[in-house]
């Protein structure tokens, strides 16, 4: 993929709690995703590959955003899963 | 004694006021209707307790039980349940605990412990396999579980000794003591402790050195070498973080418990969560019995910046930039309940002192969820005026008072002072006091709920409304968890409903189906129900405080339209009336346990 391309966002990514499992092997956070420029939080936990996302939490820029929201080119995105016990 | 796997069928009774133990061979049938854990407890809560009994009285029985699973060699395998007339609510009380003591029960060849009566003076009970001992506990009185520990492992000469044990907490009948083991493991919740306490029993030491019959060996093995082989793709959060790692998500949803849930969102939640834990205090990683997640957190603290040294693996000790706390790694770390109960729902920012008051609860023997919260509800009383000064005896009680809220744990844990009036448990001291304080309380049948806030999370209402010991978070209301924790399983472990399966098939030998889990979880509940309906609890009192009536910024409060709904589905999905929630007799019929209660007319 070309970083340049207008039709693509980059969006760098932390994964907490229990979606560590998702962190690609090797990979520093935050882990940068390339997705096409209309994508949605959604969309970014597809390309992660997350399932049951609708229990995701999504924070964007330090905002908890929904995931029919936009996302936008460099956002900082953190992603948390629901938990219990402890 | 052929094809008997998962347990002994030894049940050890031990009668605290003439110091007469006996041993109980219930027979398989037994183990197979109620899987150890909350299934033992409530046999032996309906059948030994009067009702009515005062659960600090002679009257009321302590139970330490294994389920099926404690002590296989299977990841998850190493918890066991704690149950007594709760002290702190009235009603079943019960709570389960990881670490090792439960599994070296089972290697010491018993099922379960039954305490009955109470001792005249100080005790301890040393297990070694078949060997029980009465020993003198009278010099302990008042030291922290971490002397005792080792003055009793010095005592019996075998470092390998597991100890359980009430603290000072405990001996001062503190309604939310707990009962620790391997010290940094807690059967937190409903003031165990204080029965301990109650009975003058400081401490069980149990040693054991045989293997806990499985049917198939090889299967508990597959099971854990993929749980090992597979830990990045299911257990890496837990194994990076322990619990706790998601509590920006949960502020940045607006559902972390803050200001004694008067808020959703605490801002300086980065400085303390799980995360800031693993940058800044945490030494290491410790496992339960048999598993390889390895979730529990280690923390370490010196005062002094001359005492810290580096960890074994070269990292530096953490210094307290202050000069005010040391914090001892023998106690392990806080996990997501004592984060947030001790720090966020306080208004508290400062991790050391954080990790310095759940030091403090686990080294005197308290719930860190109820202690937290007592302080809390105190803190919005004090803030609010409806406890002054005179009632604290000049102590202030306020949000964000970080060393403040370690000095009290302190004087709770010692019932001196203000710390007399805040052991009796939040709700206890609201009816005390009255003035309106009711109104910030955060109990469900006298339990403090713990750190997940029903507005924020609709699927912890029905444990909060529901589970038999009040305001509990385990889920235990649930199929999965109900069962998980009555046969000692793990319900951290990401097993699929069909390996628990496997697994309690695996141990046991038993032929059971999906169907008959649920039974055994549903019979367990519905016993620990029967006790509290025989105590006096209706359906009244399953319900919310006015609190979680009122909107969150984020979140609005809960109707009592879903209450109502939530409350009536799970009768109904129990089989007990759906108007009053008692067992219907064909329940009781369907799971067996018509010896253990009367049908209701």
């Amino acid at each position: 993929m070309v970083l340049s391309d207008p039709r693509e966002i980059v969006i760098h990514v932390r994964l907490f709690a229990d979606l560590r499992r998702f962190l690609p092997d090797g990979s520093e956070e935050p882990v940068p995703y390339h997705l096409p420029a209309d994508s949605t939080g959604a969309d970014l936990l597809a390309a992660i590959g997350i399932p049951e996302a609708g229990e995701v939490t999504i924070g964007r820029n330090g905002e908890i955003a929904a995931h029919e929201d936009a996302l936008h080119d460099g956002d900082e995105v953190l992603l948390f899963s629901p938990m219990e016990g402890g | 004694m052929a094809d008997r796997y998962g347990y002994w069928n030894k049940i050890l009774h031990v009668d605290l006021a003439d110091r007469s133990t006996w041993v109980e061979e219930p027979g398989d049938a037994f183990f197979r209707l109620y899987g150890g854990g909350r299934g033992i407890i409530a046999h032996y809560l309906l059948k030994d307790v009067p009702a009515g009994a005062d659960p600090l009285g002679p009257e009321n029985v302590l139970v330490f039980a294994a389920g099926v699973v404690t002590g296989a060699p299977v990841p998850g395998g190493g918890r066991h349940s704690v149950g007594a007339k709760s002290p702190l609510t009235g009603t079943f009380g019960e709570a389960e605990a990881g670490g090792f003591w439960g599994a070296e029960l089972k290697r010491a060849g018993w099922d379960a412990l039954v305490f009955h009566g109470v001792s005249e003076a100080p005790v301890y009970l040393s297990i070694n396999e078949a060997e029980v001992e009465f020993r003198d506990a009278s010099a302990f009185r008042g030291q922290d579980t971490g002397t005792v520990e080792e003055a009793i492992k010095a005592e019996l000469g075998d470092p390998l000794t597991r100890v359980a044990q009430c603290g000072p907490a405990g001996e001062n009948l503190v309604r939310f003591a707990c009962v620790t083991n391997d010290l940094n493991e807690a059967a937190g919740r409903t003031g165990l402790g204080a029965v301990m306490g109650s009975k003058k029993l400081r401490a069980i030491a149990v040693r054991g050195k045989s293997n806990v019959p499985v049917a198939d060996r090889q299967a508990l093995i597959d099971v854990g070498k993929w749980v090992a082989s597979t830990l990045d793709e299911n257990h890496r959060g837990f194994h990076e973080f322990g619990t706790g790692g998601a509590m920006q998500g949960k502020s940045l949803a607006g559902g972390l418990p803050t200001l004694n849930y008067q808020l959703g969102q605490f801002e300086q939640i980065d400085k303390v969560d799980a995360v800031a834990v693993r940058d800044q205090v945490r030494i290491s990683m410790e496992s339960c019995f048999a598993c390889s997640v390895r979730c529990k957190k280690v923390v370490q603290v010196e005062q002094r910046r001359e005492d810290a040294g580096t960890t074994s693996n070269g990292q530096p000790i953490a210094v307290d930039p202050r000069g005010r706390y040391s914090v001892d790694p023998r106690y392990g770390g806080p996990e997501y309940e004592s984060l947030a109960s001790l720090g966020a729902n306080l208004g508290v920012d400062d991790l050391i002192a954080v990790c310095k008051s759940n030091e403090v609860c686990n080294s005197l023997g308290m719930d860190t969820i109820s202690a937290g919260s007592t302080v809390a509800w105190a803190m919005e009383c004090y803030e609010k005026e409806v406890l002054t000064a005179a009632d604290t005896g000049g102590v202030p009680i306020r949000f964000h008072d970080a060393d403040g809220v370690v000095d009290l744990l302190h004087l709770i844990a010692r019932r001196e002072g203000v710390g007399d009036l805040l052991a009796e448990g939040s709700q206890r001291v609201a009816e005390r006091i009255g003035r309106g304080s009711e109104q910030f309380l955060t109990t469900v049948k006298g339990m403090e709920l713990a750190m997940h806030d029903p507005r924020h999370v609709p699927r912890m209402l029905v444990s909060y409304l529901l589970a038999p010991t009040g305001g509990d978070h385990m889920s235990q209301t649930g199929n999965k968890n109900g069962l998980r924790n009555q046969v000692g399983l793990c319900h951290f472990l990401g097993y699929s409903d069909d390996q628990s399966l496997e697994i309690l098939r695996a141990v046991t030998g038993w032929d059971l189906t999906p169907e008959e889990m649920v039974t055994m979880a549903h019979r367990g509940l519905t016993m620990a129900r029967a006790f509290n309906l025989r105590e006096g609890f209706t359906r009244a009192d399953d319900t919310l405080p006015p609190r979680f009536r009122e909107d969150l910024p984020m979140h609005p409060g809960v109707t009592q339209e879903l209450i109502d709904t939530t409350v009536t589905e799970y009768y109904e999905e129990l089989g007990w009336d759906a108007g009053t929630g008692v067992p219907t007799p064909d329940t009781i019929r369907r799971l067996g346990i018509e010896a253990d209660l009367a049908v209701p007319q």
